[in-house]
């Protein structure tokens, strides 16, 4: 093929979404709907994930060292932890800290009935966050054969709890999504049906004059490409200005209480690349793939 | 050259729509078509464009045997035929210069050919000072010679032409056949189908006669009957 030739088809493309304005609109409006409902979902999703994400890490689990733990212990102790794969994080809590906390929840007169030496009635401990609550048990079966641990303390309950949610949720949104992306490729299939059978008669006449099936779907891709590239941009901009504008009102309206909470909620500038090269991706594939597909069906004259 | 030898051609449906048709065309020969309607005159020019194939026999065009022809093969045989139809087939959404630059694109013309070619033809069928109207701005005797020009720019060595005249006024369908006899003087060979016995009547050609799916006829003289 000549090169004035593919220009001239490249052209050809970009005239006919012209040419064709309503149902090149109609297309658009179509494809960014779907394009933002997808999108909606996926940002939901990312979000009450984050969220689960948040409340497991607040879940602590608390290791008493036995009585007679010296510093060697501790290090020992604080060694095993490091190389544990499912601990995000601890911290060590010293005697004296561990009265501390304790006297500030428990009342002043039940503290001086204690004897002198307090701090030698609490235990050194590790604070530790776990990554994966799911592995809560074995976790703590790791932790507890640790030498010098005398005793874990878990919230196992609050733990299958919160996992039972993480997965609820990931099967959840990925079951949106899913529909949606099949509801999606129903409606745009259709859509594309319909502009290609509009053209029937443009096809038929191209074959006629000796046109090559390449020849003739070239500016149906082109105009496949644009259109999806078009809409992945309106998507991408229309959910950009939806998004933040939404983010910030919760944040701003959301009571203290909830603040430290809706904080983990996910700005869009951390998703926008991703997101932005998915809907430039399925929309150049879908109006590239689509056209292909359904002008075929005409090209057999 | 156009040769039929022994095609018939039978629809799923059952539909025998011609029956061993024997036929040779000359190059440079002007022929008509006549018929009525339902004798198989379509499915004559269908055949020849490769728009069906025949259930049995061999039909060749241009030195192509067109029933044997692949897929790949077809745009090619086109290219060497131009083509009117009845119903013009002119892309609306293009204007009359696109229309007709569009039969040189699609054989890989340079776009500096191109730009000469066809203001050449366009004056040649009369229509140089509408290059850039649409189609809906044209009469229908004007589209019919977009589409004679379009047929004309690949300079093919056949012409095929399905009820050329069958949208346009009486008078202007004059003008249509004696632009393709003019056409014709310069070598090229016409094919036309027509059910308009008088318009055939005022040219001087070979007429062929097709009724229910066979050749019944085939003059020379049929003017002079």
């Amino acid at each position: 093929m000549r090169g004035s030739s593919f220009t001239y088809l490249i052209k050809e493309g970009a005239r006919n979404i012209w040419v064709n304005r309503m149902m090149s609109l109609a297309s658009i409006g179509i494809l960014v709907s779907c394009m933002l409902l997808i999108g909606s979902a996926i940002l939901l999703s990312i979000n009450l994930n984050g969220m689960v994400g948040y409340v497991e890490t607040q879940n602590e689990m608390v290791a008493f060292l036995e009585d007679s733990a010296d510093d060697s212990t501790v290090s020992l102790v604080q060694t095993a932890l490091e190389n544990n794969e499912n601990v995000d994080s601890f911290a060590f809590v010293s005697r004296e800290e561990a009265l501390e906390q304790y006297s500030e929840i428990v009342p002043e007169s039940l503290m001086q009935s204690l004897e002198e030496d307090k701090e030698e009635v609490f235990p050194l401990s590790f604070r530790i966050t776990l990554k994966d609550l799911s592995k809560i048990d074995q976790t703590i079966g790791e932790i507890e054969s640790i030498p010098g641990i005398m005793q874990v303390n878990a919230p196992t309950n609050v733990a299958e709890t919160v996992t039972g949610i993480k997965r609820a949720v990931y099967i959840c949104g990925l079951g949106i999504v899913v529909i949606l992306l099949a509801v999606t490729l129903i409606i745009i299939a259709n859509t594309i049906k319909v502009t290609v059978f509009n053209r029937r008669k443009e096809i038929n006449i191209m074959k006629f004059v000796g046109a090559t099936d390449l020849f003739i779907r070239m500016p149906f891709v082109v105009e496949g490409v644009l259109l999806g590239f078009v809409s992945a941009c309106v998507a991408y901009l229309l959910l950009w200005g939806g998004y933040s504008y939404l983010l910030n009102y919760v944040q701003e309206q959301a009571p203290v209480t909830v603040a430290s909470f809706l904080k983990n909620l996910v700005p869009f500038s951390q998703v926008a690349k991703q997101l932005f090269a998915s809907f430039a991706a399925g929309g150049i594939m879908v109006g590239v793939f689509g056209s292909m597909i359904f002008v075929r069906k005409h090209l057999k004259v | 050259m156009i040769r039929f030898s022994n095609v018939s051609k039978i629809y799923d449906n059952g539909t025998e729509a011609l029956k061993n048709v024997d036929l040779e065309i000359a190059d440079g020969e002007f022929v008509f078509i006549v018929g009525s309607s339902g004798a198989g005159k379509s499915t004559l020019i269908k055949l020849l464009l490769r728009e069906e194939v025949p259930s049995s026999g061999t039909i060749e065009v241009n030195g192509y045997t067109v029933n044997r022809l692949k897929r790949r093969q077809i745009p090619v045989f086109r290219r060497s035929l131009g083509v009117v139809f009845q119903d013009f087939r002119l892309i609306p959404t293009m204007n009359v210069y696109d229309n007709v630059a569009f039969a040189l694109r699609v054989t890989n013309v340079s776009t500096r050919d191109i730009r000469r070619r066809v203001p050449y033809i366009l004056s040649l069928v009369g229509l140089a000072s509408k290059a850039r109207c649409k189609m809906n701005e044209l009469s229908g005797g004007e589209q019919q010679r977009v589409a004679l020009a379009r047929a004309l720019v690949n300079n093919p060595k056949l012409i095929i032409a399905d009820e050329p005249t069958g949208n346009i006024d009486p008078e202007l369908s004059y003008e249509i056949v004696d632009l393709l006899n003019e056409i014709n003087k310069v070598g090229t060979t016409i094919l036309m189908v027509t059910h308009e016995h008088d318009l055939v009547a005022q040219f001087n050609h070979r007429v062929i006669t097709i009724d229910n799916g066979s050749v019944v006829d085939d003059a020379a003289d049929w003017g002079q009957r």
